[in-house]
């Protein structure tokens, strides 16, 4: 490639980031009702989510279906500092990053000596672990009633209660979890996890330190996990455990695969999509899941690149025929 | 000329084969040294062992005079030893330039917060390191595929690739298992004189080789292996001329009584 079209290149991307932004930016204007900001705020919440998850999934190439579970535990941890301590809502964030991050960290240390499938089943068992735990120590998060009235952010006496603030809190946490994951991919660590997945033995004969890279990708996805939880808790305002099941494990995972793995955009894309998707899909009823299952399926038969990959093709296509 | 790498009585054991049995020789700063003997002697066994991909159960590595024995292959590398595969370990979903840019990364000390935010000394090391991967990329004829996928490079390209990847972390010693492997003749002789550049620059040179012809117009100094011991070590030519050597490639009986 020539430096030439690399940089035009670096300018169709600027565009399509200017005008996604603005889009963003603009959407709680055409969004008027609650209800549709609702589901924008889920929406910005599972970006900033799926592109956690994209760090072990995409970078790091770690299969983990324990990522609800810190999810879970971010938003409990915000959730019981701000309604029993009265704690302000920034520090319940931070709380629940600090949290999910050493508890991140913690699961990667078995996790280093364990590879693949098996990786996968210990991870799976430690979100149900952590569910089951949630539900049963009902002194603190009073079980499976859930823990409801848990307040919106409110940050230095300014008020994230409406939609349409909270809608831009949530898209500046949003923005800020992207820019992250930009830099981080960016730079000799993302390179480092990136290296990792495609070939671990070729990444250590290069001076590459595995362990110490596969702990901080669990840890790096886990504290977005919990700052993603936190953030929920504030916006739904009632959590229970049964919300934080296997169910929502398969979607992030599917959010990540059609947006397409290992990209900044794909996770985006994806969790926008499968969030926004089941509205669109409501005349369709309880076929819905059947719908939903044909499209992962076709996903992972004709884009294994996801959705990002696709469009890259076809941009590539529509540059060579010109 | 000073002694870099010192192998002392490496032994290797599988279950209850002995792939390596007690080998001992010395490497000079700057010298090529091949190492050959037939399939299953016991080059690669060596190669893992003094890259820390195997742990051997007797003897010592030492580098400038640090033990290295079965430290972890990324420390091994830290310490100044570097290689390359038989079989490329290539990072397919990284472009060209990046795939060099992780054999940086042991030489790097940027923290996550300054590479997230950028600092000046995280910015200039990342500038320096691309610098160097840039100007490694043109001395193997690879910069013009920079930002490609390593799948776009023909297999001897990628070889080459592999190489800048091993050289980038500026190791004293550089291994190569069988650096021929499906190029032609006429890129194994570009690869030798490439070979020739590194090591007049001061790094010195292992490398396992079948090709005769490559290997005796390259090295300084040859060790050969077979079943797993030294059989013979001395300049190319008295290799060719060693009866053991020639027994061991051809299967000839032997004359001599095995020691």
């Amino acid at each position: 490639m020539t430096t030439q079209s690399a940089s035009r290149n670096i300018v169709w991307r600027a565009i399509g980031i200017v005008v996604l932004l603005a889009l963003a930016i603009a959407l709680p204007f055409v969004l008027k009702s609650n209800y549709y900001l609702g589901i924008a705020h889920q929406a910005l919440i599972f970006i900033i989510l799926a592109s956690g998850y994209d760090v072990l999934l995409g970078f790091t190439g770690l299969l983990s279906f324990g990522h609800i579970g810190l999810f879970a535990i971010g938003a409990y941890t915000s959730a019981i500092m701000v309604t029993s301590t009265g704690a302000p809502f920034m520090v319940g964030i931070m709380a629940a990053a600090v949290l999910t991050g050493l508890i991140g960290f913690l699961i990667s240390i078995p996790a280093l000596r364990i590879k693949g499938h098996s990786l996968t089943l210990l991870t799976l068992a430690l979100g149900e672990v952590i569910r089951l735990v949630i539900r049963s120590m009902e002194w603190l998060t009073s079980g499976s009633h859930g823990i409801s009235n848990i307040p919106r952010p409110e940050i230095l006496g300014f008020s994230f209660r409406q939609a349409v603030p909270l809608y831009y809190l949530l898209l500046a946490f949003a923005v800020l979890t992207i820019l992250f994951v930009w830099r981080l991919r960016s730079s000799r660590f993302g390179r480092a996890f990136n290296a990792i997945r495609d070939s671990e033995i070729g990444a250590d004969v290069s001076g590459v330190n595995i362990s110490a890279m596969k702990m901080l990708a669990f840890a790096i996805s886990a504290v977005l996990a919990g700052i993603a939880g936190g953030l929920y808790a504030h916006t739904v305002r009632f959590i229970s455990p049964e919300f934080f099941s296997l169910g929502l494990t398969i979607i992030l995972l599917a959010m990540v695969l059609i947006g397409g793995r290992g990209t900044i955009i794909g996770p985006v894309i994806g969790a926008a999509l499968l969030i926004t998707l089941p509205e669109a899909l409501r005349f369709v009823k309880e076929y819905y899941l059947l719908a939903f299952g044909v499209a992962i399926w076709m996903c992972v038969l004709l884009l294994p690149d996801g959705l990002a990959g696709l469009g890259k093709r076809l941009f590539k296509r529509a540059r060579t025929s010109t | 000329m000073s002694t870099v790498l010192k192998v002392a009585g490496v032994t290797k054991i599988f279950g209850g084969l002995t792939a390596l049995d007690s080998v001992s020789f010395e490497l000079e700063k700057g010298k090529v040294l091949g190492l050959v003997g037939p399939n299953g002697s016991g080059k690669s066994t060596l190669l893992n062992v003094l890259s820390g991909v195997y742990r051997p159960e007797d003897g010592s590595v030492t580098l400038h005079d640090r033990n290295v024995t079965g430290l972890a292959p990324y420390l091994i590398t830290t310490q100044g030893m570097a290689r390359t595969f038989q079989n490329l370990q290539l990072f397919q979903g990284l472009s060209v330039g990046d795939n060099v840019l992780v054999g940086r990364t042991c030489r790097m000390s940027s923290t996550l917060v300054g590479s997230i935010f950028g600092s000046s000394f995280s910015r200039k090391e990342e500038r320096e390191a691309k610098e160097q991967a840039r100007s490694l990329l043109s001395l193997v004829g690879l910069d013009r595929f920079i930002n490609e996928p390593p799948s776009m490079l023909s297999y001897g390209q990628r070889r080459l690739l592999e190489i800048a990847r091993a050289l980038a972390s500026s190791p004293s010693v550089l291994m190569l298992d069988e650096p021929c492997a499906g190029l032609s003749q006429g890129e194994a002789d570009e690869l030798a004189a490439f070979i020739r550049t590194v090591s007049a620059q001061g790094t010195s040179v292992i490398v396992i080789e079948h090709n005769m012809r490559f290997i005796m117009g390259l090295v300084d100094h040859i060790v050969a292996l077979n079943f797993g011991r030294k059989i013979a070590e001395g300049d190319p030519r008295s290799i060719r001329e060693n009866e053991d050597v020639i027994a061991a490639y051809l299967g000839r009986k032997k004359r001599h009584a095995e020691n």
